[in-house]
């Protein structure tokens, strides 16, 4: 057990450059502030002492906090420990107990603890687990090269809270794919932030070229020198049209379906669905009523729809050509 | 082809599994390695749990162990699509071969091969399991967890099962291979019931997607030797891949099978295309970052596995099956492996509406008379 010392210092000695024990650079003290101009620090941080100076184990937000509410002093715990493995265990095991770590902490962690020195059995076997992740070589490796992503990515990824298979996918791409790419992909929510670099991978994969290649050609270059579209605008154009490529016969199946059911012209409160990924043979028609009336007035004009013999591209919209 | 048996470099045996006479067959014929008793599993994989690539070096060790539960089991097919009601018998899990799409590499918890040596107890479920179903045909096989020839040099497995099944008339007994390990069945009296059976695919692909496995030439070599002995062979056009130039090479393949094979003495073919849960293509991704076939335009199935987008499938299937009919194989029956209704109306112009008609289907077959 280390032993801590519970002591008043003043803020302004605490060296908040050395940040070797941080977990994640990334919060902010706002609510924190309010809380604390409310009802004091009530949990104290945890410090020790490098090269004569104080260092911040844990409690980096309490901290901030009362250096921008302007507090001269506060009451820590400072820790004589100085093997940098055993005092990182503090701040892991403390915010192990309250809440969950995203990827992007987690990675963080799994590569402070490698960095101090601590063996790979005790990470794969001890710590992957505690962090609910799959205790292999392969996941600790994997979480290591996370962490050496770029700040940018890594700050929208912990924002977004990315998961594994998304950031793992990032680690596969060169630094200037991956801040080719992160423009669009930071003006998208969590899902289509994903299907976007999941398909821009595997088409640049396929066809073996770069993904600044495809970004820079054809209709992904005219969209992104397009003026009149906005940022998000233009990271949804991208998306679309990365998806055509990853799913080119899908994507015209879909088109082709769409156009067949737009001929149809069928009023609104007739709609024609097909299975998922044109998987199942069936088509679902959705009818949305509000009375007997209606009910009889919109089946009438399914009947009528039946005998039209364009009815039948619908189960098949390439059956014409 | 050097024998896939030769790659292991370590053996692990369960304590108390050295008793059993299986074990230390497998132990005198693989010669001298190196052999580390355990306690138990887990320890296994544990340890290979901290190697960079745990599947891959799974391959060149194998575990003697028995099997604490049962041996035999409905294969678990894929929910939403047609099942055939086939069994699997569980002796040896793994494979020391290393094909890309091998769904074992995400299936098993433990990447070292397994033996399970208490073959007592696998005659005895038998025993029991064909009785409780003594009314009906049983369609069985050893080649789902595995490549039911691969460590037969060392385990001899071939052989004992054959003597066992030769007498079960009721019952159609498959070994599924797609190596060319077939001494120990040339040494044997062929049995009307007993069928071995080939996973083929392209030359091309074999070469690139399947590593350790003998070339396709090879496997029809092979085929033709134990069909010539006077067993029956079946063949599975599985998984089928896209890629450019498909046509033509399975077309190849196709011909060449039916210029060596008596299409009579075709037990059955089975086609499927490739497929797989989601999480296996990451780990294909990392495995084999040379390999193209996942960048082809799989989406999710009713099973939530990805799959060709459904045109791309017919079209894939009309063309094999175009291939074999006109090749030779008009009487050859033809099925699919977790496939949908719609495909088997569509491209065989059947469709049997639940695996127990797929099943009757493939076991009333007539018989193939050995010359
Ligand atoms: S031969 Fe079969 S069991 Fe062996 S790696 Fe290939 S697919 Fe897997």
């Amino acid at each position: 057990m280390t032993n801590m010392k519970f002591t008043q210092i003043d803020t302004g000695t605490i060296n908040t450059k050395e940040r070797r024990f941080q977990i994640s650079p990334y919060f902010s003290v706002d609510s924190l502030v309010l809380s604390i101009k409310k009802t004091g620090l009530l949990n104290p941080p945890v410090i020790t002492k490098r090269e004569e100076k104080h260092v911040i184990v844990s409690g980096w937000r309490r901290i901030f906090a009362c250096r921008e509410l302007s507090i001269p002093s506060i009451p820590v715990f400072v820790m004589d420990e100085t093997k940098d493995l055993e005092a990182f265990k503090v701040p892991v095991f403390e915010n192990l107990s309250i809440r969950d770590y995203t990827q992007i902490e987690k990675a963080a962690v799994i590569r402070k603890l490698d960095g101090f020195g601590e063996s790979p059995e005790n990470i794969i076997q001890r710590y992957l687990p505690l962090l609910k992740a799959p205790p292999t070589r392969e996941v600790m490796d994997a979480y290591i090269k996370i962490d050496r992503l770029n700040e940018n990515i890594k700050e929208t990824a912990h924002n977004k809270k990315w998961p594994f298979a998304t950031l793992e996918l990032m680690t596969e791409w060169t630094e200037r794919e991956r801040q080719g790419l992160f423009p669009f992909v930071k003006e998208l929510s969590l899902n289509k932030q994903k299907e976007l670099i999941e398909n821009l991978f595997e088409v640049s994969r396929k066809k073996g070229i770069s993904v600044q290649s495809i970004l820079s050609s054809g209709e992904f270059a005219k969209v992104q020198k397009d003026i009149s579209l906005s940022p998000m605008q233009k990271a949804e154009k991208i998306r679309l049209l990365a998806r055509t490529q990853r799913y080119p016969s899908l994507s015209s199946w879909k088109e082709a379906f769409e156009k067949v059911s737009e001929n149809l012209n069928l009023p609104e409160e007739i709609a024609v669905i097909p299975s998922k990924f044109f998987e199942d043979e069936v088509i679902s028609i959705r009818l949305n009523v509000k009375n007997k009336k209606e009910l009889e007035k919109y089946a009438d004009k399914l009947k009528e729809l039946s005998s039209k013999k364009e009815i039948s591209l619908l189960f098949n919209p390439f059956s014409h050509d | 082809m050097i024998k896939p048996h030769t790659q292991i470099k370590k053996v692990f045996i369960e304590k108390g599994s050295l008793q059993y006479p299986l074990a230390q067959k497998v132990l005198k014929n693989l010669g001298p390695v190196p052999v580390e008793i355990i306690n138990d599993e887990e320890e296994v994989i544990e340890k290979y749990n901290l190697l960079k690539d745990p599947v891959g070096e799974g391959k060149k060790a194998l575990l003697l162990k028995p099997l604490k539960g049962d041996f035999i089991k409905p294969c678990p097919c894929t929910p939403h699509y047609l099942g055939c009601n086939y069994y699997i018998i569980n002796t040896d899990l793994n494979c020391p071969m290393d094909c890309t799409y091998c769904i074992l590499q995400h299936y098993l918890d433990n990447p070292v091969m397994v033996s399970h040596v208490n073959t007592n107890d696998l005659w005895e479920q038998l025993d029991r399991f064909l009785y409780q179903h003594r009314s009906r045909f049983i369609r069985i096989g050893t080649g789902e967890l595995g490549d039911s020839l691969a460590l037969d040099d060392i385990t001899e497995r071939s052989k004992e099962f054959i003597a066992y099944f030769r007498e079960k008339t009721r019952v159609n007994f498959e070994l599924k291979t797609k190596t060319i390990n077939t001494d120990n069945i040339l040494c044997e009296k062929p049995a009307d019931n007993i069928i071995i059976a080939w996973s083929l695919n392209t030359e091309l692909m074999a070469k690139k997607e399947e590593k350790g496995a003998p070339a396709v030439k090879d496997r029809i070599e092979a085929a033709y030797e134990v069909q010539k002995k006077g067993f029956r062979v079946a063949f599975h056009f599985d998984p089928l891949i896209l890629y450019r130039g498909w046509e033509q090479d399975y077309r190849d393949i196709i011909d060449r099978l039916f210029s060596r094979i008596d299409p009579s003495g075709i037990a059955w073919i089975s086609i499927g295309s490739l497929r797989f849960p989601k999480p296996l293509k990451t780990l294909i991704r990392k495995r084999f970052p040379l390999s193209q076939i996942i960048y082809e335009e799989m989406v999710g199935g009713k099973d939530g596995k990805l799959r060709y987008f459904k045109p791309m499938r017919l079209k894939l299937y009309q063309d094999i099956v175009r291939d074999i009919r006109s090749c030779g194989g008009k009487g050859v029956p033809l099925y699919f492996c977790m496939e949908s209704n719609e495909i088997w109306r569509k491209i065989l112009n059947k469709e049997p509406g639940s695996k127990e008609e797929v099943e009757a289907f493939l076991s009333l077959l007539p018989r193939f008379k050995a010359t």
